[in-house]
């Protein structure tokens, strides 16, 4: 009887303490940052107050708000689409053609251990106007130097470069250990038939991993749309500006982190977080759709 | 296409290690040589750059203080995970739907969205700008993924070594403790090495949590730097130093063990 009991209530007493700290930590923070929304809350002073949906009136009629919501999704869309095209690219020539694997891995997994305050400065160096690795090429080809901080679309153009050098090899790995498993006999099969590799990557190889292509394309949604040490550190103030002198790469977290810590509204901080809660299930949910019906399955 | 596809590859590799070879050399380097010749050699061997850093940014206290928090809570974060992804991999109730659904929210919930009400919570319980309240934050956050990556190792277990050990009367605990944690060790050992460079290369929450410099992280350290180059102009030499400083430590790890954790990445994901 005792044993009967035991086996039945393991499971919960095993599951207890996450379910705790994640309750804490996890979901109570999330209604309770509706609720701080719904106040004119100051992050030194505390409640002043409710006021309703005031911070979001005033949100949705603020411009800088706009400003960032396009960047956010600007350079979530530079980033994350060739991203993933590259690693899906990337995994079908490892998956195929090399020996050696673990070397190759561990070259490509490699930007992902960088930090990612380094990998900010160093990329930052690069595209330098003056003195910048990416002018200086340009420059052999004939192209004149560029002010990668000046311009919405170039500044954005650097941002991604930075995400997609720490993730793609990421991506690629996630692929390519979901490629293996692939059995060799459906290639053989498509061979005899004829058809192109090309061809056999896209009918065979493809639809096999979408599983792993789903979850990729998820977690990148979820990670692109939060873009805050990259896009702050471009700026040549870091965490004290505002994401170039015109704003033009300030994403939604730099606002939010902006409004909350240097401005401490933390009501119309936190009305910006939910806004952009509301923004990463919306394109995680559209992306997860789009991806599974255009990814057929096999 | 085969001949191309290598060396695709090849050029990827190149060029991240140049990435990586080129910031190790300018750390070397005079600030001024650097933007003069971007690629070359000159007044290469500056090793008071990193004396500058080091000294300057406060960062030995800062490399202790990162040191200490990352090992505790990576350690911390894996023994909370174990049960909780243990008991999901085997029980097959209606409490692993309902689980599953609960950490695809732990999982999907950023950081950034719950930053505010985290602060004020803090705040209220006294640990905002204290390392313990980092550790409680870094443990609490990284919960989700752990255990969804250690599900998938527990998953992969045998399931005739529990029923063996069942047979012979050994209780659920007792299974778990004697007999599962040691077939699970790889998993652990791979779940702490991907929170320990998670949580070292971590900077957001750190920026938000800790003001005084005597508590701050490397991350933290190289950003303060950062600032006060703007101020009594900049050193890109003695920048870069600072950058190796923080990056070294997590290559000579992935040099070490980076078997384990690409084995790790991959096993999480696939399922």
């Amino acid at each position: 009887m005792f044993s009967r009991w035991d086996i039945r209530i393991t499971p919960y007493l095993l599951i207890a303490p996450f379910f705790l700290v994640f309750g804490v930590f996890g979901l109570f923070p999330l209604l309770y940052t509706a609720w701080v929304s719904l106040h004119d809350w100051q992050l030194a002073d505390g409640n002043q107050g409710f006021v309703g949906f005031d911070n979001y009136a005033a949100l949705l009629a603020d411009p800088l708000f706009y400003n960032a919501l396009f960047n956010t999704v600007s350079l979530f869309l530079i980033s994350t689409v060739p991203q993933l095209l590259a690693a899906l690219g990337l995994a079908a020539l490892l998956d195929r053609s090399l020996k050696a694997k673990t070397l190759w891995r561990a070259g490509i997994l490699l930007p992902n251990v960088v930090s990612v305050v380094a990998v900010a400065l160093v990329f930052t160096q690069i595209f330098d106007r003056d003195f910048g690795m990416v002018n200086w090429l340009l420059g052999l080809v004939g192209v004149d130097r560029i002010d990668w901080q000046a311009g919405v679309f170039s500044s954005h153009v650097a941002v991604s470069a930075m995400v997609m050098w720490r993730w793609t090899g990421y991506n690629a790995l996630l692929y390519l250990a979901a490629m293996q498993s692939v059995p060799r006999e459906q290639y053989e099969a498509a061979e005899l038939d004829g058809a192109s590799r090309w061809r056999a990557f896209w009918s065979i190889t493809v639809p096999s991993i979408r599983p792993t292509i789903l979850y990729t394309v998820v977690v990148s949604t979820i990670a692109g749309l939060q873009l805050f040490v990259e896009p702050a550190l471009f700026d040549p103030k870091g965490t004290a500006g505002v994401g170039g002198s015109d704003r033009q790469y300030q994403t939604l977290t730099m606002y939010l982190y902006e409004k909350g810590f240097r401005v401490f509204d933390a009501g119309y901080a936190s009305a910006i977080a939910w806004m952009l809660f509301v923004v990463v299930l919306v394109f995680a949910l559209a992306n997860f759709m789009v991806t599974r019906r255009s990814v057929r399955d096999s | 296409m085969r001949r191309f596809g290598i060396g695709a590859v090849w050029a990827l590799v190149v060029f991240n290690l140049g990435v990586l070879g080129w910031m190790g050399v300018s750390a070397l380097r005079e600030h001024t040589a650097i933007f003069d010749t971007p690629w070359g050699l000159e007044t290469f061997g500056q090793i008071e750059n990193f004396v500058r850093a080091w000294s300057e940014s406060n960062f030995g206290r800062a490399a202790l203080n990162t040191v200490v928090l990352v090992v505790a809570a990576s350690v911390v974060v894996v023994v909370v995970s174990a049960p909780a992804a243990y008991a999901l991999a085997k029980s097959r109730t209606r409490l692993s739907g309902a689980m599953a659904v609960f950490f695809a929210l732990g999982i999907g919930i950023p950081v950034q969205v719950i930053v505010i009400p985290l602060f004020v919570l803090m705040q209220d319980a006294g640990l905002v700008n204290s390392l313990s309240g980092l550790f409680v934050l870094y443990v609490a956050l990284s919960l989700p993924f752990t255990v969804f990556l250690l599900t998938g190792f527990f998953g992969s277990l045998p399931e005739e070594v529990e029923e063996a050990a069942e047979i012979d009367g050994a209780g659920p605990i007792r299974t778990f403790v004697q007999i599962v944690l040691p077939l699970a060790r790889n998993g652990l050992v791979t779940a702490l090495l991907l929170n320990l460079i998670g949580l070292w290369n971590e900077t957001f929450i750190a920026l938000v949590f800790i003001q005084d410099s005597e508590k701050q992280t490397l991350s933290l350290s190289l950003l303060g730097f950062l600032q006060t180059q703007q101020y009594s102009g900049s050193d890109y030499g003695a920048l870069l130093a600072g950058v190796c400083i923080l990056v070294l430590p997590m290559l000579a790890v992935y040099v070490w063990l980076g078997r384990r954790i690409i084995e790790g990445l991959t096993v999480g994901a696939v399922k």
